[in-house]
């Protein structure tokens, strides 16, 4: 019973992983994508917990982990709409189609 | 001791007149006019030595000295040269002396002024190093080389005045005559050492009749053989059919025919016969084959010399002539005969040639029919001159009687008839040329106007010389027969001089038919009773026959010289196209190659430099596909790649 | 009556299974609207019901960091970046994906394989639970003791961000 209840566990974060993953992917908006990465570390974030209840951790690292995780995200989303920002002054777009810099 | 001495002697003998020529042919220059005196010295003390020698072996007895060393070793056999001496050389070293001594002497005054004087006097010395060399081989090998020498030093001196084409064209056509003998002389020598296995003439004395004993060789081989060594001396000798170079041999100076013509080179082919005599004993085909060449040859050149009018041609003709009797007398087994005649004819011989050259010195022309009473004021010349004439026509108490006789006889007494009548005829015959030659030339009036004046002591002096020997060498043989002694074949005392009954017919005939031919020359040309023009015109054909030595000229013009000039152009011409042909077509083989390889320099090497090019621009080109500068793309792919190693991780579990 | 055979974990693996849809459902949504502002809306409560399963799970103090931090600062920044960058004619008219199939097909594949992965890897899970007053004394104190440098340090990160995102954005006046 309890193996099920920690296995639905890891499916559903799985899962959820692999939703953002396919957002990364396919999206066109840039901020999409954030979206779609916010959505990643939340998964992450499920996982962790999930290993911390049914785990014996040693000092909740569990807990503290993710917290860390949920600040660096805001940190880094942060920037990263900065960053969209300014590109879309230059590009007047945040489609990343647009973004193309990188092409020979 | 004795021996060693005389070897020393011997070695001499060739030593001083070579290095006579080494000092006129290297300094020439600073020699100048004094040449003459060193190869007189030289060749003096020569004579000297040979004298000695010659006296010495009269006296003694039958002394043979000999000294061999090994010149070539295969091993265990060899080639060994060596010198000797025996009756017949010792004979063949006086000759050769005497007759060289005079001629030298004559030559100061005759080639006084020549610009080449010292290389003349080199050329006479390095002939009678050559010869004497011959005559002392005791081998066939050193004799054959000095052979060759001998025919070097020959056109080299036939072609003296080589300025004149005529003159070169003489030496040219002497040595290439008597090549052509020498070529069937080499090729008898070389079948001789297949045979027998050594050169030595001794050793082959024994070996040529120890062998037919024993049925290991063959007379048939020794027929082959004879013939074969016979053709150098039919070259060297001038006997038919290689006659022809002698007559044209007169371009040289007429010392030079003296010496070579008269008494040594030609003689050389008999001395020749006479050494190889062991064989032709043994070979009676071969015997023949000399016998009748010689007999014919003697008539032959006999009936040439009756219509000659230059003086050194009818000399020349007399001299194949007399050759033939040599060689005849040697073909019948006349030994001692034919090497006396040998003797006695060097002597009137090369007095003829002085004498003519003395008349030509004096006169300014060659042609008889231009001259005549030149004896009122060429008295020596004239004496000495009628005397060589009285003996060679073999007039009793001249040497030449004598020898004659001796030949006659041997042929009689060998039973050939034919040979034996050939040789009478001829003596009629050289007896009026020989003097239609001489009442034309010193009797009578002058026929044109020309200068005629005496020659100095220095030919003069040489003649008188020779004109002596020519009386006095018939005593030799008469006193108590010692020439035979000295010079016979085998242990048979070969003087054929045996039957009564025959000597005396032989005798009696000689007698007369010299007579005779001396009177119809007498009629013909001094009283003038009988007009040789009458005669040429009534025997036109066979005049224009004898006046043009029967065409034989002409006819190996036609044979050999043709076609081998025509030969030798062709090669010529073929050689011109292969070679050019071989150069043109490197050079255009080379620049083919050269625009093969800039072609294929373009092709290949410029194509792979720019292939490759090519590959890296359209590899780039498709590759740079891949950088779409699309964040999304890049994504999908490191995800694709995370599947893979989490994929190979739980696999490889 | 006796109702201890209603055991503990069924119930609360219901309530979990509950958020654990609406979350599945609204983060699926949030890839696949075509308007930004939309998913933005879903991304808020998809984060509403991670924090729900937070609690769920006995942490509640993340739990309240979850609303706290995502729902109050993330989604109101992603919604100012949307409404600043958004075009009047940009929304409900242009499809927002490009790559979908070649996602999909790796989706999938990693989906069968890492649930493979989990599923045979012989984890053994015990829960535990924590009834009594929450985690946040704990979690407090770990803090401030043994992930101390963590701590300072995720504070400077920030400070960094803050920093980093005003000099991108900030107008450079020339």
């Amino acid at each position: 019973m309890n193996s099920l209840y920690f296995y639905t566990i890891l499916i559903v974060s799985l899962v959820l992983f692999l939703i953002g993953v396919y957002g990364v992917l396919t999206r066109r908006n840039a901020i999409g994508i954030l979206m779609a990465i916010e959505i990643m570390f939340n998964s992450a974030n499920i996982n962790l917990v999930a290993f911390n209840k049914f785990l014996n951790l040693e000092n909740s690292i569990g807990i503290i982990f993710p917290i860390f995780i949920i600040t660096l995200a805001a940190a880094e989303t942060a920037v990263g709409l900065a960053l969209i920002l300014s590109i879309y002054r230059k590009l007047k777009s945040v489609y990343v189609e647009k973004m193309d810099l990188l092409k020979w | 001791m004795v021996e060693k001495m005389t070897l020393l002697l011997l070695i001499l003998i060739p030593l001083l007149p070579l290095l006579a020529f080494v000092v006129n042919i290297f300094f020439g220059k600073r020699v100048g006019t004094n040449a003459a005196y060193v190869s007189l010295a030289a060749i003096s003390v020569s004579f000297v030595i040979s004298l000695y020698l010659f006296f010495g072996m009269l006296a003694g007895g039958e002394k043979i000295v000999e000294y061999t060393f090994d010149w070539l070793n295969f091993g265990s056999s060899g080639v060994k040269l060596g010198i000797m001496l025996d009756g017949l050389t010792a004979v063949m070293l006086v000759v050769v002396t005497t007759v060289s001594l005079l001629v030298k002497l004559y030559s100061i005054g005759y080639m006084n002024g020549d610009p080449r004087y010292s290389r003349f006097y080199a050329y006479l010395s390095m002939f009678t190093v050559a010869m004497l060399g011959l005559v002392l081989a005791n081998n066939f090998l050193l004799l054959f080389i000095s052979w060759e020498l001998v025919g070097l030093f020959s056109y080299l001196l036939i072609g003296f005045w080589y300025e004149k084409k005529s003159a070169s064209d003489a030496g040219k056509k002497a040595f290439i005559t008597t090549k052509v003998g020498d070529l069937g002389f080499f090729a008898g020598l070389l079948l001789l050492f297949t045979v027998f296995g050594t050169f030595n003439f001794k050793e082959l004395g024994e070996l040529v009749i120890a062998n037919l004993a024993s049925g290991s060789v063959t007379v048939g081989m020794l027929n082959l053989i004879g013939i074969l060594i016979f053709c150098g001396a039919v070259g060297k000798s001038a006997q038919f059919p290689l006659h022809v170079w002698l007559p044209d041999a007169m371009e040289g100076p007429t010392p030079v025919s003296a010496l070579i013509h008269a008494a040594t080179m030609v003689a050389a082919g008999v001395y020749l016969v006479a050494r190889t005599f062991f064989i032709y004993k043994c070979a009676p085909l071969a015997m023949a084959v000399v016998g009748y060449t010689g007999a014919f040859t003697a008539i032959f050149a006999a009936s040439m010399a009756l219509v000659a009018y230059d003086i050194k041609r009818v000399l020349a003709f007399s001299t194949v002539s007399q050759l033939g009797y040599m060689i005849m007398a040697l073909g019948v087994g006349g030994y001692t005969a034919g090497m006396f005649h040998l003797t006695t004819h060097a002597f009137f011989k090369a007095l003829l040639f002085l004498g003519a050259g003395s008349v030509i010195h004096g006169s300014g022309t060659q042609d008889i029919r231009e001259m005549g009473g030149l004896g009122k004021k060429m008295k020596i010349t004239m004496v000495t001159f009628l005397i060589a004439c009285l003996s060679i026509s073999g007039i009793p108490g001249f040497s030449g009687y004598y020898s004659k006789e001796e030949v006659l006889s041997a042929a009689f007494n060998s039973g050939n008839m034919v040979i034996y009548w050939v040789g009478t005829i001829t003596a009629f015959m050289t007896a009026f040329y020989m003097f239609r030659l001489f009442f034309m030339t010193f009797t009578g009036t002058s026929r044109t106007e020309i200068h005629a004046h005496e020659s100095p002591k220095t030919m003069t002096v040489p003649l008188i010389v020779l004109a002596v020997l020519s009386i006095v060498a018939g005593g030799l043989f008469v006193m108590g027969h010692s020439f035979e002694h000295l010079v016979y074949f085998g242990v048979e005392g070969a003087g054929e001089g045996g039957a009564e009954a025959g000597s005396h017919f032989v005798r009696n005939m000689s007698i007369t038919v010299a007579v005779l031919g001396i009177t119809l020359a007498f009629f013909m040309y001094y009283l003038k009773k009988i007009s040789p023009e009458y005669l040429a015109e009534k025997l036109a054909s066979i005049h224009k026959l004898l006046s043009n030595k029967y065409y034989i000229d002409e006819l190996y013009e036609i044979i050999f010289i043709k076609p081998v000039k025509g030969l030798g152009n062709f090669l010529f011409k073929f050689d011109q196209k292969v070679v050019d042909g071989a150069v043109n077509g490197s050079g255009f083989m080379t620049v083919l190659m050269s625009k093969l390889q800039n072609l294929f320099d373009k092709v290949i090497v410029d194509g792979a430099v720019n292939g490759t090019g090519w590959i890296a621009n359209k590899g780039g080109e498709i590759l740079k596909q891949l950088q779409t500068g699309f964040i999304q793309n890049y994504i999908l792919i490191a995800v694709s790649g995370l599947f893979v190693i989490v994929l190979l991780r739980i696999i490889f579990k | 009556m006796d109702l201890s055979f209603i055991s503990v974990v069924p119930v609360t693996y219901g309530i979990f299974l509950l958020f654990a849809v609406i979350a599945i459902a609204s983060a699926f949504l949030v890839v696949s609207v075509r308007s930004v502002m939309h998913s933005a809306l879903f991304l808020a409560v998809f984060l509403l019901s991670v924090a729900a399963m937070f609690f769920v799970f006995d942490a509640d103090f993340l739990g309240i960091v979850q609303i706290l931090l995502y729902v109050g600062g993330v989604i109101v920044l992603i919604l100012f970046a949307v409404m600043l960058t958004s075009r009047v004619q940009s929304h409900l008219l242009q499809q927002t994906n490009e790559q979908k199939f070649p996602a999909i097909i790796v989706c999938v594949l990693l989906f069968i394989m890492l649930s493979y992965a989990i599923l045979t890897s012989g984890l053994q899970g015990f829960e535990k639970s924590v009834l009594q007053g929450g985690i946040t004394g704990d979690v407090g104190r770990l803090l401030l003791t043994v992930y101390v440098l963590p701590f300072e340090v995720a504070s400077v990160v920030l400070l960094a961000a803050l920093i980093g995102a005003m000099a991108i954005v900030g107008k450079k006046d020339e």
